[in-house]
C-alpha cells in the first residue's frame, strides 16, 4: 500500500519566493528573471519530455514564461508557482500540437483503442528496470507520453497531480475549477489508462 | 474485476495519494474485507506509481542563458501587451492614439482657418451714409483703398455691391465715380 506522499518527494528545494513573486508583480522584471531561474531547469524537464524535442521545448519555455509574466495578476498563491507554470506549459503544448495536427489521431487513422493498445504495449513495467540512466529516462518519458491518450482534462490533471506533484487544491486552483472537478478527472483519467494498460498486457499474453 | 460501486473512486484517489485523512480510514478497512477492491487498489497503485517514478526520471536538461535574454527582451519590449496584467488591447491603444491625434489636429485646423474671400466686399462694405457726417466721403474713399490694396478685383466687386444698393441713382454714382477717380494714380 502506497502512502508515500508524492507532493513530499516532488517538493521544489527552493521556496515557491512569494516576495519575488509579489516583486514581480508589480513590475519588477529582475525579480521575474529570478524566478525563472529558479524553476526553468524543472520546466524544460517537463517540456523536453512532453514535446520530444529539445528546441521545440526550449520554445515552449520561452512561451510560458511570458504568458506567465502576461497572467501574474491571476495568480493568487493557492498553489505551487510551479504547477501554475505547469498548467500553462501543457496548454501551450497542446496548443502546439494542435497547429501541427488539427485533426485528431483517431479520426485521421481510425482505431483509439488499438492505437491505444499498440503504444501502451511499449510501455514498461513498473519495477525499477536496472540499466543505464539514459534508458531509464527514455522509459520515464514514454510512461508520460501515455498520458497523450487521455482527453485534454484528465490528461492535464494526470500530468500536474504527478509531474508538478502539487494537491488537489494546488491543482483545482491551478486550472480554476473545484476539487470536486479535480477529484473526478483524475479518477477518470487513471481509470483509462489502468484499462488501456489491461488491454495492452492481456494482448501480449 | 467488479469492485464495490461507491468505493471505486475514493480507492483510486488513495492509491494517487489524494484522498482525504477522514474517508482514507474508512476505505482501508474496506479494503482489508474486499478481495476484489483490494486487487483494484493494487493495480491502481502500480499505475500511479510508475507516474511518479517517471516524475523523478525525466531527462534532466538546463535552460539556456539566451532563453532568459529572450523572454527578458520580449517582457521588456517591443511588445505593450507585455506588461503585466495589461488586458487592455493593442488595437484599443492604437485607436485611441490616433483619435486624440485627430483631435488635436482638427482644433489646429480650425484655430489657422484661412478667411474666404467672398468676405471682402462685406467686409469693406462702407457704412451707410448719414448726412451731416463730414467724415463719410473720406471714410468711403479708405474703404476703397482697402479693397485695391487687396486686389483691383476687390475693390470692383465692391463698387459694384455700393451700385446695387444705390439702384444707380446720381448721387451714388457720383460716389462712385468720385471714388475711383481719387484712387487713379
Amino acid at each position: 500500500m502506497s502512502t508515500t506522499s508524492n507532493r513530499d518527494l516532488l517538493e521544489p528545494t527552493a521556496s515557491d519566493g512569494l516576495d519575488l513573486i509579489d516583486r514581480a508583480r508589480t513590475g519588477d522584471l529582475e525579480a521575474f528573471d529570478e524566478l525563472c531561474r529558479q524553476h526553468g531547469d524543472r520546466l524544460l524537464c517537463q517540456a523536453i519530455a512532453l514535446s520530444g524535442d529539445s528546441a521545440m521545448a526550449e520554445d515552449l519555455v520561452q512561451e510560458t514564461f511570458i504568458a506567465a509574466w502576461r497572467g501574474l495578476p491571476r495568480f493568487g498563491g493557492r498553489c505551487h508557482f510551479f504547477t501554475w507554470l505547469c498548467s500553462i506549459l501543457i496548454h501551450r503544448h497542446r496548443n502546439s500540437r494542435r497547429k501541427k495536427w488539427p485533426l485528431p489521431f483517431s479520426f485521421l487513422f481510425g482505431g483509439e483503442r488499438e492505437q491505444a493498445e499498440n503504444f501502451l504495449a511499449t510501455v514498461p513495467d513498473l519495477s525499477p528496470t536496472p540499466g543505464s540512466s539514459a534508458e531509464r529516462e527514455e522509459n520515464a518519458t514514454r510512461v508520460l507520453r501515455s498520458l497523450e491518450k487521455l482527453p485534454a482534462k484528465q490528461r492535464e490533471v494526470v500530468y500536474l497531480r504527478f509531474y508538478a506533484g502539487d494537491s488537489l487544491e494546488g491543482i483545482a486552483a491551478a486550472l480554476d475549477c473545484s476539487v470536486g472537478t479535480v477529484k473526478s478527472r483524475l479518477f477518470h483519467g487513471l481509470e483509462k489508462l489502468r484499462r488501456m494498460k489491461s488491454i495492452a498486457e492481456n494482448r501480449n499474453l | 474485476m467488479k469492485t464495490c460501486a461507491r468505493y471505486r473512486e475514493s480507492i483510486a484517489l488513495l492509491a494517487a495519494a489524494s484522498l482525504e485523512a477522514r474517508e482514507t480510514a474508512e476505505v482501508k478497512r474496506h479494503l482489508e474485507q474486499c478481495p476484489s477492491c483490494r486487487a483494484y487498489f493494487q493495480e491502481t497503485s502500480v499505475l500511479c506509481d510508475s507516474h511518479t517514478t517517471a516524475s523523478r526520471q525525466l531527462p534532466s536538461e538546463e535552460v539556456s542563458p539566451r532563453i532568459y535574454a529572450r523572454v527578458a527582451s520580449a517582457i521588456r519590449g517591443r511588445d505593450p501587451r507585455s506588461m503585466p496584467g495589461s488586458g487592455i488591447p493593442l488595437w484599443l491603444r492604437i485607436a485611441s492614439v490616433a483619435a486624440v491625434v485627430l483631435m488635436i489636429a482638427g482644433w489646429f485646423a480650425l484655430l489657422h482657418r484661412p478667411t474666404p474671400p467672398t468676405q471682402i466686399a462685406g467686409e469693406l462694405t462702407p457704412e451707410p451714409e448719414r448726412k451731416g457726417e463730414p467724415d463719410t466721403v473720406s471714410a468711403n474713399l479708405i474703404t476703397y483703398r482697402l479693397a485695391l490694396n487687396r486686389s483691383p478685383e476687390a475693390l470692383d466687386q465692391l463698387l459694384n455691391h455700393e451700385a446695387a444698393r444705390s439702384n444707380f441713382s446720381s448721387e451714388p454714382s457720383f460716389r462712385i465715380t468720385m471714388a475711383r477717380s481719387s484712387l487713379d494714380p
